[in-house]
């Protein structure tokens, strides 16, 4: 079965991507949708243009959509999206969704409506154990922004390694934020994974946008 | 062992085994159809139980009696589309031929150690008589769909009536098959408790078409009707995180693992967080056509199983799917039952001992999920044998001839 993904190019989308391929689907293309807005209710908004060089690693066709980012008018792109992938002959998306079930329904109301199937093999899965499991398999992400209070926040720009997951979970259980940024506490960009050719080089300088507001400049990806 | 209404002694019973305890050798007093002592009691007629392993019995949370008949008939179609050609056939079905169906379903569940079960079907007058005839507890009621009126099925669900092994409930196929319209109406008609039955985000199309034509997922309806607490839903394959919350206060939801995964359905039952938040969590079989079993042992077992490969984790275990299929099915039907206790009904599945094994206590609930007998040797309800192995064997073979007649 053909399927596309739905890639923000963080670390749940380019988990399921992995997902699907080792079930056995052939995925034929990469989308992503960038939104115009920082605040998008459906969409990753940090550094979703930079898919272009995951997609390059990935030797995979990169479908990229730009969107209003506006909470309803996104719902239509994403149809016009979702009616690409379909005209391409694919029977199915996969989506890195973890327990937002705005996006989850979403994505399957108008997925149901043109006959697509979705897979989200990340939904409801335990956490913790999916971070640990990221680094572990060899999934490297750096993060990219994190808005949390509590976070560690000189783990920004760095690629998360096993103590710097310990610290998130520890953080996230003291402070209350979700341990895997479901919430949009942080957002990540993976420079390296098992599908992926070579390991990109990423080049930025993290700044400081206010008291518990950092991002990750990226300047240069080679 | 022939047991009357006296209080009677199963003694010696290799083990008694509930969701929370394993005791053996162990006595089980039994007086006026309740456990009165598990221990070293004896009183009134004793019973020798040194072969068996003993267990409360199974509630088949949800299923369609009659559909035996229909089992086999079309396997390979997803929901929607197995739905429509199901509905074909039974626009076919004759009251004789369900009547057969049920007896068929109720023999096959005495048999498998089910002792109560909450049917859906066009036949609940039907099961009333069978339900009393083979001493089974059922709740089983008039099913409001499109082409009934409310009147009728208020009228149809007064004339039911009660016997010790049955009461009438209120089915509704689900939302997409009903009009909010007559749903409101029934619930306007019955001003008292009543348990409503429903098909509920069973799938993908359910939830979206629900919502495209009133603007919320069906839980949410549900909710916003004023229903949860009547309500006891089925399948909850598609349901959100937040509409897991509003179920709190419902009867009961089921899982019907097998049905699902055949249906192709492509949701997930989130036993895990069903559980956590304190809803009362039971098992179905769904009916033959979907499963195509009756059994709820397999049930059991499918049950663990789709939940570890949904979400690759080992949380649901055992012990909880055997909980869902005994007491919580027993809190459904309003009766404090499904586990070997003094002041429990004594509603008991006697299982050969030698056919579980190695037979270690640590091991002995592992072995009823994962590797039951394949037959139960007897099965007691409200106190009394209602059935034994083989029994039914020439009334089976009298109602699959009747059954050929008609296919």
């Amino acid at each position: 079965m053909k399927l596309c993904s739905l890639f923000s190019g963080g670390k749940d989308s380019t988990f399921a991507l992995h997902w699907a391929v080792l079930k056995g689907f052939k995925v034929e293309c990469l989308v992503t949708i960038i939104p115009r807005r920082k605040d998008s209710w459906m969409f990753q908004y940090n550094n979703v243009e930079l898919t272009r060089y995951q997609a390059e690693v990935l030797g995979l066709p990169l479908l990229s959509i730009n969107s209003s980012g506006e909470k309803d008018v996104e719902l239509t792109d994403l149809r016009k999206v979702l009616e690409i992938v379909k005209s391409q002959g694919a029977t199915g998306i996969v989506t890195g969704a973890l327990l937002s079930d705005y996006q989850r329904m979403n994505i399957n109301i108008l997925s149901s409506e043109l006959g697509l199937k979705v897979y989200s093999p990340l939904w409801r899965k335990d956490q913790e154990r999916y971070m640990r499991e990221l680094v572990e398999y060899g999934f490297e992400f750096i993060i990219t922004s994190a808005t949390a209070y509590g976070f560690p926040f000189d783990l920004v720009g760095k690629v998360i390694n096993r103590e710097d997951v310990e610290r998130i979970l520890e953080r996230a259980r003291k402070f209350g934020f979700n341990p895997a940024f479901e919430g949009g506490e942080a957002e990540t960009f993976v420079v390296n994974a098992p599908l992926f050719k070579r390991k990109l080089i990423v080049e930025g300088k993290p700044v400081k946008l206010g008291e518990f507001e950092w991002e990750y400049q990226i300047e240069r990806i080679h | 062992m022939g047991v009357s209404n006296r209080t009677y002694t199963l003694r010696n019973c290799a083990f008694a085994v509930d969701y929370s305890h394993v005791e053996g050798p162990t006595n089980i007093v039994v007086e006026d159809g309740y456990i009165k002592h598990v221990g070293k009691e004896v009183e009134g007629d004793e019973l020798e139980c040194s072969e068996y392993v003993v267990m409360p019995g199974l509630v088949n949370a949800h299923t369609h009696s009659a559909m035996t008949v229909l089992r086999g008939v079309f396997d390979d179609g997803e929901l929607h589309e197995w739905l429509a050609r199901m509905w074909d056939e039974e626009r076919k079905l004759t009251r004789e031929i369900m009547a057969v169906g049920s007896e068929i379903a109720v023999i096959e569940m005495l048999s498998s150690g089910t002792t109560a079960f909450v049917d859906m079907y066009f036949n609940p007058d039907q099961i009333r008589d069978i339900s009393t005839q083979y001493e089974i507890r059922a709740r089983a009621g008039p099913t409001l769909m499109k082409d009934k009126s409310v009147d009728e099925t208020v009228r149809e669900l007064r004339a039911l009536g009660e016997s010790e092994f049955f009461r009438p409930i209120v089915n509704v196929h689900s939302l997409y098959a009903t009009d909010l319209q007559k749903l409101r109406e029934l619930r306007d008609n019955l001003n008292r408790e009543y348990h409503l039955h429903i098909h509920l985000s069973e799938t993908r199309e359910e939830v979206f078409q629900i919502k495209r034509r009133y603007g919320m997922f069906p839980v949410e309806l549900i909710h916003r009707e004023g229903l949860t607490e009547h309500v006891h839903g089925v399948h909850l394959g598609w349901v959100t995180s937040w509409e897991l919350n509003y179920l709190r206060s419902s009867i009961a939801v089921t899982h019907c693992p097998t049905s699902n995964m055949k249906l192709a359905t492509g949701g997930a039952f989130p036993m895990k967080e069903a559980l956590t938040q304190g809803l009362n969590v039971t098992i179905g079989t769904d009916g033959a056509a979907s499963n195509n079993s009756l059994n709820m042992f397999q049930e059991m077992k499918m049950a663990v199983l789709l939940q570890r490969h949904n979400y690759w984790s080992t949380t649901i275990t055992a012990v909880d799917v055997f909980r869902a299929s005994t007491v919580n099915g027993y809190k459904m039907l309003g009766i404090r039952g499904g586990e070997i206790r003094p002041g429990y009904v004594a509603d008991l599945v006697l299982l050969g001992k030698y056919e579980l094994y190695p037979l270690t206590k640590e091991r002995l609930l592992s072995h009823l999920v994962y590797n039951p007998p394949k037959e139960v040797e007897k099965v007691i309800i409200q106190g009394k044998i209602v059935y034994q192995k083989n029994d039914f064997r020439d009334r089976l073979k009298k109602l699959l001839e009747k059954l050929s007649l008609y296919l």
